[in-house]
């Protein structure tokens, strides 16, 4: 038989104890840098707090009334950076997983209108909540909650749009996902112009995001939907990766595709509705660290997915230390941040996949 | 056996497939053949399960292919489609691997071995560690092709498995199409069962040890290869002059067709 070697060749390229140290290596500097950003996020702002003091108030956690240290930590700080954790995490998980959805690298949460769809309803409801007579300890929640519904109804929209007979049709949910993402833009503005001054500072909050505006109770509400979504998508890896195959190929390997395709649809949809309930459209995190992760460790969901968590948890971590100080006492909204570098990344891309895939 | 009786297929009023049967047996080889758009890659998709046919019914191993689930169908039967589609850079290896998802994985001791006797069976050592987006057009058709007898492998064990072939030999150069067919010839005798789409009639006629022809969605000819693939047979199907050439040392006739270009 033709080329029938018995020795290896020594031009194989990495061997598999390589890949699996690639990877340990790459776990573990994400975890450090996310650590040693949460730190500082716990340390820098306003009033700065030393490491040390940062652990005796994290080690006596009876005392958040007992000083203002404590009281901007426990109150402030904290749910803050559990919040970029969480988000980040989230929004890049969901990246991952929608990419392999997809099959396509250049996926994003934001296509299918689930970040603009919660957008609008979220803006609608900063402008127009003013006019309806609703009892004050509501109105709180009813930014995010709108946000959620919009976000979960333009998805459901785009995703009716695209099914037919039981099948759900990729490319054209994205191009709903497009013209939803456009008639929500078309809102947003022209609610804009229909709004005052006030309303206007809040509705940016919502369209560049930022991680100042949850505490406690909202962290509390969301946190679980996502961590659950970030325990259940890794376990669909498998599945993802025989999908990268095609569909016909992954149900042929026994891959019930459409349960496959709601199940993380469903997931993905959750987890940036609630991140955008929570903290605004933060955009690109969800495109980006997939996309590197994969360039290090390969497209194997069951490293890419967690890997991409981490990442995105460090990411955002690092961007909203970087959107309080850069300005400082002022706050840069994070989603412009993440855009400013999101943004030229993606065009690179662009001209890097030109020569090598065809996008759709 | 996978058993298809008086199945047809239509989309709308359009009518893919007249009602046929035809019988796949464990050891065997049957070769479909026909001109474009005769409906065998539709005749593929049905009897991989992949379609629901419009009428009759098709059995696996005596059960109904129907009231099977994906998981079920992927243990016993492995299909291995016209054109490849995998665009993220997994390595060979790991391509090769996906094929023991019906199987749990890929990380058992069992799974680790599948990968390696048939990396080894079909040369692909060198390639191993290779990133599929990186290889040649005929590179990835041999790697998918161990990806779908991983799916199946070892062959011979337990219950009989099939594996359906659309055009294998495709994007292959003459020693590595012939490395394929004498490797699903080696399979079929250790009782796999093969059903191939094959265009060479060369091919069909080597190796196939049943041929169906097919044209615009109906059968012209079903039975043994040296009773189907006769001149007269293949004049009607294709509408050209053949010569059936016997050659020395083979039983089988070498197939010639008689093409006038005028040059």
């Amino acid at each position: 038989m033709p080329f029938s070697t018995s020795a290896p060749p020594a031009d194989m390229g990495p061997d598999p104890r390589a890949r699996h140290r690639v990877r340990r290596i790459l776990f573990a500097c994400l975890s450090a840098l996310a650590a040693i950003a949460a730190l500082a996020g716990l340390a820098s702002g306003a009033l700065s707090i030393s490491a040390s003091e940062i652990l005796h108030i994290l080690s006596h956690p009876g005392d958040a009334s007992s000083g203002t240290g404590a009281s901007v930590i426990w109150n402030l700080r904290i749910p803050r950076v559990l919040l970029a954790l969480l988000v980040g995490a989230s929004l890049a998980a969901s990246g991952a997983a929608m990419q392999g959805l997809f099959r396509n690298p250049l996926a994003d949460p934001g296509l299918v209108g689930v970040a603009s769809g919660a957008a609008l309803a979220a803006v609608a409801a900063i402008i127009f909540a003013r006019g309806l007579a609703l009892p004050a300890a509501l109105l709180p929640y009813l930014t995010p909650i709108a946000a959620f519904t919009g976000g979960l109804a333009a998805a459901g929209l785009a995703a009716k749009l695209a099914s037919f007979e039981g099948q759900t049709r990729t490319a054209t949910l994205l191009l709903a996902g497009l013209a939803i993402n456009a008639i929500a833009g078309a809102g947003i503005g022209l609610m804009i112009q229909l709004a005052g001054d006030t309303a206007l500072r809040e509705a940016t909050f919502w369209l560049f995001g930022s991680l100042g505006k949850a505490g406690w109770p909202e962290l509390a509400a969301a946190a679980p939907i996502l961590i659950l979504s970030l325990v259940l998508l890794p376990r669909q890896a498998r599945a993802l990766n025989a999908l990268l195959l095609g569909e016909a190929e992954a149900a042929h390997l026994g891959v019930n595709v459409e349960a496959l395709k709601r199940k993380v649809t469903a997931l993905i949809v959750l987890s940036v509705a609630i991140s955008v309930a929570l903290a605004g459209v933060i955009g690109f995190v969800g495109l980006i660290v997939p996309h590197l992760i994969r360039l290090t460790i390969g497209p194997d969901h069951r490293y890419l997915i967690p890997g991409a968590a981490l990442g995105g948890a460090a990411l955002l971590l690092c961007a909203d230390l970087a959107a309080r100080s850069w300005m400082a006492p002022a706050e840069m909204p994070i989603g412009i941040l993440t855009a400013l570098v999101g943004g030229p990344f993606f065009l690179g891309m662009l001209i890097h996949f030109r020569r090598r895939i065809e996008l759709f | 056996m996978i058993r298809a009786e008086n199945i047809a297929y239509q989309i709308g009023h359009r009518r893919l497939l007249s009602a046929l049967s035809l019988e796949l047996q464990p050891g065997r080889i049957l070769g479909i053949v026909g001109p474009n758009g005769a409906g065998k890659t539709t005749l593929m998709r049905l009897l991989s399960g992949e379609l629901a046919p419009s009428q009759g019914s098709i059995a696996l191993n005596g059960r109904a292919m129907a009231a099977m689930d994906a998981q079920q169908r992927a243990r016993f039967r492995a299909v291995l489609p016209q054109a490849e589609s995998l665009r993220f850079p997994f390595e060979v290896r790991q391509v090769v691997a996906l094929g023991r998802y019906p199987w749990g994985g890929g990380a058992s001791p069992a799974d680790i071995r599948a990968v390696d006797e048939v990396i080894a069976l079909l040369d692909l050592q060198i390639l191993a560690q290779r990133h599929y987006t990186q290889l040649s057009g005929g590179e990835r058709a041999r790697v998918q092709c161990a990806r779908v007898l991983c799916q199946l492998w070892p062959i011979g064990d337990g219950e009989p498995r099939y594996l359906l072939l659309d055009e294998p030999t495709a994007n292959l150069d003459l020693s590595y199409q012939h490395q394929l067919l004498s490797i699903t010839r080696e399979c079929a005798n250790k009782g796999l069962g093969v059903a191939m789409i094959l265009h060479d009639l060369n091919h069909a006629m080597q190796v196939c040890d049943e041929v169906l022809i097919l044209k615009r969605g109906e059968v012209e000819a079903y039975g043994a290869t040296r009773e189907v693939l006769t001149r007269a047979c293949l004049k009607r199907t294709f509408g050209l002059d053949f010569d059936l050439i016997s050659r020395p040392g083979s039983t089988a006739p070498w197939i010639a067709a008689i093409q006038n270009f005028g040059v």
